[in-house]
């Protein structure tokens, strides 16, 4: 598979929105995440502070999606399929070798937005006159590293959804939708039993709920649960996008 | 390496795009691939890729699938579709990502990129502004990159300028000359006149006749007779006697089939009827073409009637 | 319209027409306007208040309203004037030490109302530790008169009252004069004092946590002056019931006894309630109206799609070359597609409404706790018109992304952020940054779907995760205007600045 991956890498290195769009999915996470820190003080209680620094990730991710989308949409809309399935006409690798790619730069993306944000978030959250943020702690640990899990679990599932979906425009709309709709609806359903429900399977919500480190008991779903709701439709969405990618026409 | 199809079939919808298509491509020649708009060249092409898959039949690339192949870039070079470029990446990089697939040394790159003459500075700009010939020139680089031992270009003449043209059939002939199965097609059979050495036709989803040029041009031709004469009627009258079928083209001009030229002459000479001029009507490709896709052409329009 | 545009406004009705994929698209859009409308209504249920089943009274302007004072009073008939000094107004909140504890919207004052039934007609003025002195009638109206002032004062002459402060008693100033719908000659005059419950609220990263304490106002008057045809002796009143909300029979015996006491010219008048207008609870026009959140997402991908296919396709110089006015293809496009669009959701969304609210009402939302909605009420039909237009504005929004980017990947994602995450980010941030993102994005447009509107003057907060938006509707429904106003502009500018 090794030629397959050197000519997804290449092909993502060699465009420019490949940069901008990893440049603004780190800036997005960190900012947010400091801004929103900066907004909160001491005197409104006490904090979940780990999630709170790194709550830019729920903006971060856009820039991500729309990245993931067009590794695979960029090329049907340019007609290059064409080309990349004559050079390589073993299907299953290419999508394997795009994944494999994609979740590298989500999770090299991942690293860089959660350190930033833990460095940044430190230094906010001792002058909104919190105690020092952990940063070494098992909580702190796992919400970091879940959070990059996050980001590249969205990452590839954007990957799996938009390979279903071909169209760049509609691939987006649909993914963004996923995530960020489905919280808006859950805030008016009116039925309590539903909106339990929807908070809980909601991909986003519960991918996010890793990102706690207090008051675990009060979680829908523990943390590790939770990322595994999300890997489950993650890996839904690969398995479709793999078949239909493997079985239809170019 | 032959290119082999056989029995190819393949529906979109309602739609029957292939209906049985057989042919070989042989190594050492180019075959032309010709047919109207919409008749399924490119639905071939894309088959044999493995692109597209077929609802019957089977394509093969040196006794294989192209699917099953291991090198695939090193046996067929092709180029379907020469504006299948993302706009923001360098056509240098285009090739590179292609290079990479069939793990090929960026050496060969710059040689391609040589060869259908970009090197230097085009190559380093974005595909987005490339006009159309460059596009084509850049596919063609693509399908040179794994030096592969069958080519297949779809209509690769389309785009480009007089000088291009020549220099593509020179390629061509090139190509087929180092011993390399080159299969090109065109929807213009004057294109391919002077470059192509056998000819598929296809039409409405099959091969209507799968021949060479001059088989093609003769059977055209149907041993027809031109003449020239002063006296038509007496010459009308006289190789009807011979056993000729005539027809009258012209004030003084008649055509003659079933009778040759030599007959012709003898005929005339005998019957002391004056004539001006005897020659073999030689059809030319493009007649040839229209004769057999008459039929087969998907979009006809109205001869002589109003738009 | 000029002919030109007349022609163009055609072809872009033709080429969105023949598109069978955006027709299907629209279609799928209003069916899901319709789906999510009815799923979102359905399922909940409403627990009924002991004590509540007659529903909040009915305000002098026919709106429900709360009410609750402690009131001591005196018959006033004809013209005159009451005066009084409120020398301390402290909170008392039950479970915490007196004094620890202040509610902003305590209320001490002086008030001339019809009469001692609930939601009757008043005028009234008064301090607050947390908003000033302000002047109120009728429930609903309310205006900040001064920043601080010990002495009230309240003058009738006919049907208008005239309010005046002042710091020493000597020097008056004027505050404002109000004109109450209905105080009979024979009214009622006298000092009040009111608390809302103290509220704690704390709000976590999307998370929000609220304790409501009960509370007591307690305020000191002395100076009590009335002129005027009076009887001169004072009668203690509690209107309303203790705490609205709560059934009263769970409520643990208070702490604190609401009722008032003379002591020379002083008078202590510890008081509990609020009046004003009711809380926004749920809005039920909002919740029958959630389809159009859905529809709305729809509809990005055919705006954007119905300008960058032209650009992806070359189809826009064929279309400029008919018309090489760039501009008028502009506003020709964006007619064609928001008149469409407003034309499907407003059907969809008037077919959803009253399926929703009946839906609603079968699980409890009905009178007399809530009001009946039809699309008769003018609230009601603003909000589904209202819903249709920022559909519309939201498709035509994207469509002019589509022809500043020319790239509908580009395109439906701005469009798609700046709808969106507003909504998302609101409940995770400080109020004051969450409440000018949903004014000052286009997010701001759902205020329209608000029956009612927010009331700055009471208690609650306008929360967004309560889908409470905190601009009027129509305001709010102004913001998209204006962005699209100005993508529009962009989106001439680039069509001229650019190559086809």
């Amino acid at each position: 598979m090794t030629r397959e991956l050197h000519a997804e890498w290449t092909k993502l290195r060699t465009l420019s929105s490949t940069a901008w769009l990893l440049l603004a999915t780190c800036a997005l996470t960190v900012l947010v995440g400091t801004l929103v820190s900066t907004a909160v003080s001491a005197s409104d209680g006490p904090q979940d502070l780990p999630k709170l620094v790194l709550g830019g990730i729920q903006y971060g991710q856009a820039t991500m999606v729309v990245l993931a989308c067009l590794t695979v949409c960029a090329e049907y809309g340019t007609g290059t399929i064409g080309p990349t399935l004559v050079a390589m006409p073993r299907r299953l690798r290419v999508f394997a070798a795009k994944a494999v790619v994609v979740s590298v730069l989500a999770a090299v993306c991942g690293v860089l937005g959660v350190a930033g944000s833990l460095v940044a978030g430190r230094f906010v959250v001792a002058s909104d006159g919190f105690a020092a943020l952990p940063l070494t702690d098992g909580a702190t640990l796992r919400a970091a590293a879940g959070t990059v899990l996050y980001l590249g679990l969205v990452a590839l599932l954007s990957l799996g959804l938009a390979t279903a979906l071909r169209d760049s425009g509609v691939a987006i709309m649909t993914v963004l939708s996923v995530l960020y709709a489905v919280p808006i609806l859950t805030r008016l359903v009116a039925s309590e039993h539903w909106k339990l429900r929807l908070e809980k399977y909601a991909p986003m919500k519960a991918g996010l709920s890793v990102q706690a480190t207090k008051n675990l008991a009060a979680l829908p779903l523990s943390p590790w649960h939770g990322l595994g709701v999300l890997a489950l439709y993650t890996a839904g969405c690969l398995a479709l996008g793999a078949l239909l990618f493997r079985l239809r026409d170019a | 390496m032959e290119i082999e199809v056989d029995g190819l079939r393949k529906r979109y919808g309602q739609v029957s795009a292939l209906d049985g298509v057989s042919f070989t491509v042989r190594p050492g020649l180019v075959t032309g691939f010709v047919g109207p708009n919409g008749s399924g060249k490119s639905t071939t092409m894309r088959i044999i890729l493995g692109l597209d898959a077929a609802d019957g039949g089977r394509a093969l690339v040196g006794g294989r699938p192209y699917r099953s192949l291991r090198d695939p870039l090193r046996a067929v070079g092709s180029m379907l579709d020469a504006s299948a470029l993302h706009p923001g990446r360098r056509g240098r990089d285009h090739l590179r990502w292609i290079a990479n697939a069939a793990g090929l040394p960026s050496r060969r790159v710059d040689e391609v990129l040589e060869r259908v003459g970009l090197a230097g500075g085009a190559a380093k700009r974005r595909a987005g502004g490339y006009s159309l010939g460059m596009r084509q020139r850049l596919g063609i680089a693509a399908a040179l990159l794994g030096d592969p031992r069958a080519l297949m270009l779809d209509e690769p003449v389309n785009g480009l300028d007089p000088e291009g043209i020549v220099w593509i059939r020179g390629l061509l002939r090139s190509l087929a000359a180092e011993g390399r199965a080159v299969l090109v097609s065109s929807h213009l059979m004057g294109e391919l006149e002077d470059t192509a050495d056998r000819l598929v036709v296809i039409g409405r989803g099959r091969v209507i006749a799968d021949t060479s040029v001059p088989e093609l041009l003769s059977a055209a031709s149907g041993g027809r007779v031109a003449l020239r004469t002063s006296a038509p009627a007496e010459a009308m009258a006289v190789l009807s006697h011979a056993g000729g079928t005539v027809a009258s083209v012209g004030a003084d001009a008649l055509t003659v089939t079933g009778l040759d030229a030599e007959a012709t002459v003898a005929a005339l000479g005998a019957s002391q009827v004056p004539f001006a001029e005897v020659s073999a009507h030689r059809a030319t490709l493009e007649e040839a073409y229209m004769e057999l896709t008459r039929d087969a052409a998907e979009f006809q329009g109205v001869p002589g009637g109003a738009a | 319209m000029s002919a030109v545009l007349f022609r163009q406004v055609r072809a872009e009705w033709t080429k969105l027409r023949t598109v069978r994929r955006w027709t299907l698209t629209l279609l799928a859009a209003a069916a899901a306007m319709v789906v999510v409308s009815l799923l979102g209504a359905s399922g909940g249920s409403v627990q009924h208040a002991g004590g509540r089943e007659d529903g909040p009274p009915t305000g002098p302007e026919g709106k429900k309203v709360r009410d609750g004072l402690q009131f001591v009073r005196q018959e006033l008939r004809g013209d005159g004037t009451i005066t009084a000094r409120v020398t301390s107004l402290t909170s008392r909140v039950e479970g915490g030490a007196p004094g620890s504890k202040t509610v902003p919207w305590a209320k001490a004052g002086i008030m001339v109302r019809a009469g001692t039934a609930p939601g009757a007609s008043f005028v009234a003025l008064m301090v607050t530790p947390g908003h000033g002195v302000r002047l109120q009638h009728d429930f609903l109206h309310d205006e900040q008169v001064a920043s601080s002032a010990k002495w009230l004062r309240l003058t009738r002459a006919g049907s208008r009252f005239t309010a005046s402060v002042s710091d020493d008693g000597t020097t008056w100033k004027k505050a404002g004069t109000v004109t109450p719908r209905s105080v009979p000659a024979t009214a009622q005059a006298g000092i009040f004092t009111g608390s809302p419950a103290y509220t704690e609220m704390k709000r976590n990263f999307g998370a929000l946590s609220i304790n409501d304490l009960p509370a007591h106002a307690v305020g000191v008057f002395d100076h009590l002056n009335v002129t005027g045809a009076h009887p001169g002796t004072w009668t203690d009143t509690k209107i309303g019931g203790p705490f609205m909300g709560g059934p009263p029979g769970d409520d643990p015996a208070p702490e604190v006894k609401d009722g008032s006491s003379f002591s020379g010219g002083t008078v202590t008048v510890t008081g509990s309630g609020e009046f004003g207008p009711l809380p926004r609870g749920s809005d039920l026009v909002q919740r029958g109206l959630q389809g159009a959140l859905v529809g709305l997402l729809v509809v990005v991908a055919v705006g954007a799609l119905s300008m960058t296919s032209e650009f992806r396709h070359g189809l826009v110089r064929t279309t400029f070359t008919a018309h090489p006015r760039r501009g008028g293809m502009l506003v020709a496009k964006a007619l064609v597609l928001g008149v469409t669009v407003f034309a499907v959701s407003a059907a969809a969304l008037a077919v959803a409404f009253p399926m929703a609210q009946s839906r609603l009402r079968s699980s409890g939302f009905k009178p007399p706790g809530f009001p009946r909605w039809s699309l008769s009420d003018p609230a009601a039909l603003r909000a589904v018109l209202g819903s249709a237009l920022l559909v519309a504005l939201v498709a035509v929004l994207a469509m002019a992304f589509g022809a500043v980017f020319r790239h509908s990947a580009a395109a439906i994602a701005v469009v798609l952020v700046v709808v969106l995450i507003p909504q998302i980010l609101a409940p995770a941030l400080p109020l004051g940054v969450a409440r000018f993102l949903l004014s000052a994005t286009p997010a701001a447009g759902f205020a329209i779907q608000q029956s009612a509107p927010h009331y700055s003057f009471t208690s609650e907060a306008c929360l967004p995760e309560d889908g409470c938006y905190p601009l009027s509707p129509w305001a709010g429904l102004a913001v998209p205007v204006l962005y699209v106003v100005a993508a529009m502009l962009l989106a001439w500018w680039q069509l001229r600045r650019r190559d086809a």
